[in-house]
């Protein structure tokens, strides 16, 4: 390895990585090509000499899927052969088609779209749905949209899910008027499971009008595939807990015939 | 429309192990020699473990003969914890099918772009052979239709006509083909012990239409079943996967009655029911593969304690017991149970689980 003038760096490969070095780590090159540090103008770089797979790992610790799109892009313009199965290899990712679509895809997205993507470390799965929008002309105007609500990383990934499963007129419209990425998703969940969610909020309002002994506290609730009601109450003893039990057993048939009415799926 | 299987193959690699087997041989004789390659490794290998949803497209057009080099018997994926299921083994003679049913469990499970069969038939038969002189006194079933349908390329295999022969021998076991095809007639005239369960999945026309491509219809599936009941196979009907849409008690009600109106409950050993479900991951393969607006990648779907995607169990409950219901309503007799269901289902469904059934027990303990 040798230290090598900046000026001796005729070209940079800058593919904008997220992550800017501290000025004073050293920047690196190889091949004549500055390949760190591209903010900070270093004076010297350290020559690097060897496989790109061997080098980016020493220079760059991790990557995101836009970061790696970046550099790849970087990489074919300046006419440089590299193997991107091998790179990924080195990251501990698995080259395939569905991944190079989605480089190719997140290349023309906005810079914010692909920093949030980075920041969120967005993985294959959770940008998979993009690979059905491909047919979509304006398709950074909905991805800039969606990272415009800078939803978690949890609710982002089902947000896009939602939204690029049936990009409708509907679906712009509530990307567009909510105020946040919760109500974005609570909209587009109510859009994409329809009868549960009209099921659940007509249950919702049952369990909150039936008349509970003052001791329960009722819930509607869904965990995964089931739904029901969860009751919680406070017990001081055996005595308190029969009296309880029976008050609530003196519902049993109002119960009984009024869920049975509202429930029908 | 069904599948032409000699039309809807492009290539055929056959692995040099398994040039003498006699389905190669058979597809000498079938195929235009240019289709077929003769390969010393498995093809297309660098699209192993990272196949789009294009490569598994072609996957469905491109067959591989080859030897099974692991064992070949197998116990059914229904008796993981959690789940009640029959008590069953799976005999695998293949991996992929040639047919597309959108929800299609495949589509999770393979990652090679080839179809294949499996050349090594005689292997898989001494297995159970090993297996029946070891257990004397137990009486297996024995299914094939798990990696691969069990008859869609039987044409080109006539595997059904070999394990019928041998299951003869074998007659308190049972062999059970399990088809979305009408492919039976390369074994109708073989001679056996009345331990063949020909089963077929069935949905409404509508639903096949929409989901269950390159499949028989409805109409063909129950002339295929008539046919092998009158030459003495058993007959068997899984409702599964059943997918809810607007329509779907009428249209499941039809279905019962083109059953019914064809077949007593006495020409029935069984009907299981099951609904939609599959792995959550797999639900971005079925979208890029078939229309995102379909009844599958629409339904409403969450996923349920065995980590699979289902219908709520409410609507789950509801859509089992209408259709044991509807079967039940033109004749008790009939003998209706839910399969790869949690034991949840099972107790809001059935009465109890399905070994205290008197009617299903025997099916259930293998015992019959
Ligand atoms: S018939 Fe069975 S194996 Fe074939 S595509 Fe349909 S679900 Fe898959």
């Amino acid at each position: 390895m040798n230290l090598t003038p900046i000026s001796h760096c005729t070209k940079n490969l800058s593919f904008s990585p997220l992550h800017t070095p501290h000025p004073s780590v050293i920047g690196y090159a190889w091949r004549g090509f500055q390949i760190s540090h591209f903010e900070c103008e270093p004076k010297l770089l350290l020559e690097v000499q060897g496989p790109l797979e061997e080098i980016l790992p020493i220079v760059y610790r991790k990557l995101s899927l836009p970061e790696f799109a970046r550099l790849f892009d970087a990489l074919r313009r300046h006419h440089l052969t590299f193997d991107p199965e091998k790179i990924l290899h080195a990251y501990h990712l698995k080259w395939s088609q569905d991944l190079s679509n989605i480089f190719d895809l997140l290349i023309n997205q906005s810079p914010e779209f692909q920093n949030w993507c980075s920041e969120k470390d967005l993985g294959l799965m959770e940008l998979k749905p993009l690979l059905l929008a491909l047919h979509l002309r304006d398709l950074s105007n909905w991805t800039s949209q969606i990272c415009k609500l800078n939803p978690n990383r949890h609710l982002g990934s089902k947000i896009i899910e939602f939204v690029f499963m049936n990009p409708s007129h509907e679906v712009w419209v509530i990307l567009e008027n909510s105020k946040t990425a919760e109500i974005a998703y609570q909209q587009l969940h109510q859009m994409r499971y329809p009868i549960s969610s009209q099921h659940d909020l007509k249950m919702v309002d049952f369990v909150k009008a039936f008349p509970w002994p003052a001791h329960v506290k009722a819930n509607w609730q869904r965990e995964g595939d089931r739904s029901g009601i969860r009751l919680e109450f406070f017990t001081l003893n055996s005595e308190d807990y029969v009296k309880k039990i029976s008050q609530l057993s003196d519902l049993q048939h109002k119960l009984q015939s009024t869920w049975k009415k509202n429930n029908g799926n | 429309m069904e599948i032409k299987t000699f039309e809807n193959i492009d290539r055929i690699y056959i692995d040099q192990s398994a040039v003498e087997s006699s389905v190669a041989q058979r597809v000498y004789a079938l195929f235009p020699v240019d289709k077929i390659e003769v390969v010393s490794q498995k093809p297309l290998s660098q699209l192993e473990g990272r196949m789009s949803s294009e490569d598994f497209n072609k996957s469905k057009r491109n067959l591989y003969i080859t030897e099974y080099k692991g064992e070949f018997f197998k116990r059914c994926p229904g008796a993981k914890p959690g789940l009640t299921c029959c008590n069953y083994f799976v005999l695998n003679l293949g991996l992929q099918c040639n047919m597309n049913c959108s929800y299609c469990y495949l589509q999770s499970y393979i990652n090679t772009p080839v179809m294949t069969i499996y050349s090594n038939l005689e292997k898989a038969l001494s297995e159970l052979k090993s297996i029946a002189n070891e257990n004397p006194e137990k009486y297996f079933r024995v299914g094939t239709g798990e990696t691969v349908d069990s008859l869609s390329l039987d044409e080109i295999t006539l595997y059904s006509r070999r394990l019928i022969e041998f299951f003869k021998d074998l007659p308190k076991w049972k062999l059970e083909f399990k088809t979305k095809s009408s492919k039976v007639d390369q074994f109708l005239d073989v001679p056996h012990a009345h331990n063949v369960i020909c089963s077929w999945s069935v949905n409404p026309q509508n639903v096949i239409d929409s989901e269950e491509h390159n499949t028989a219809s409805l109409e063909q599936r129950l002339t295929a079943a008539e046919k092998c009941l009158s030459k003495g196979f058993t007959i068997a009907f899984h409702v599964d996967p059943m997918i809810w849409h607007p329509d779907w008690k009428l249209n499941y009600s039809n279905l019962v009655q083109s059953i019914t109106k064809k077949f007593s409950p006495q020409d029935l050993i069984y009907i299981t029911v099951g609904a939609l479900r599959f792995q959550p991951e797999q639900r971005h393969i079925m979208r890029e593969r078939f229309s995102s607006q379909n009844m599958v990648n629409t339904a409403e779907m969450f996923q349920s304690k065995d980590g699979k995607m289902r219908y709520d169990q409410n609507l789950r409950t509801e859509m089992f017991e209408y259709i044991q219901s509807e079967f039940k309503k033109r004749n008790s007799s009939y003998r209706v149970s839910l399969c790869m269901e949690v034991p949840e289902t099972w107790s809001m469904t059935m009465a109890s689980s399905p070994s205290q059934i008197p009617e299903l027990k025997d099916l259930f303990v293998g015992g019959r």
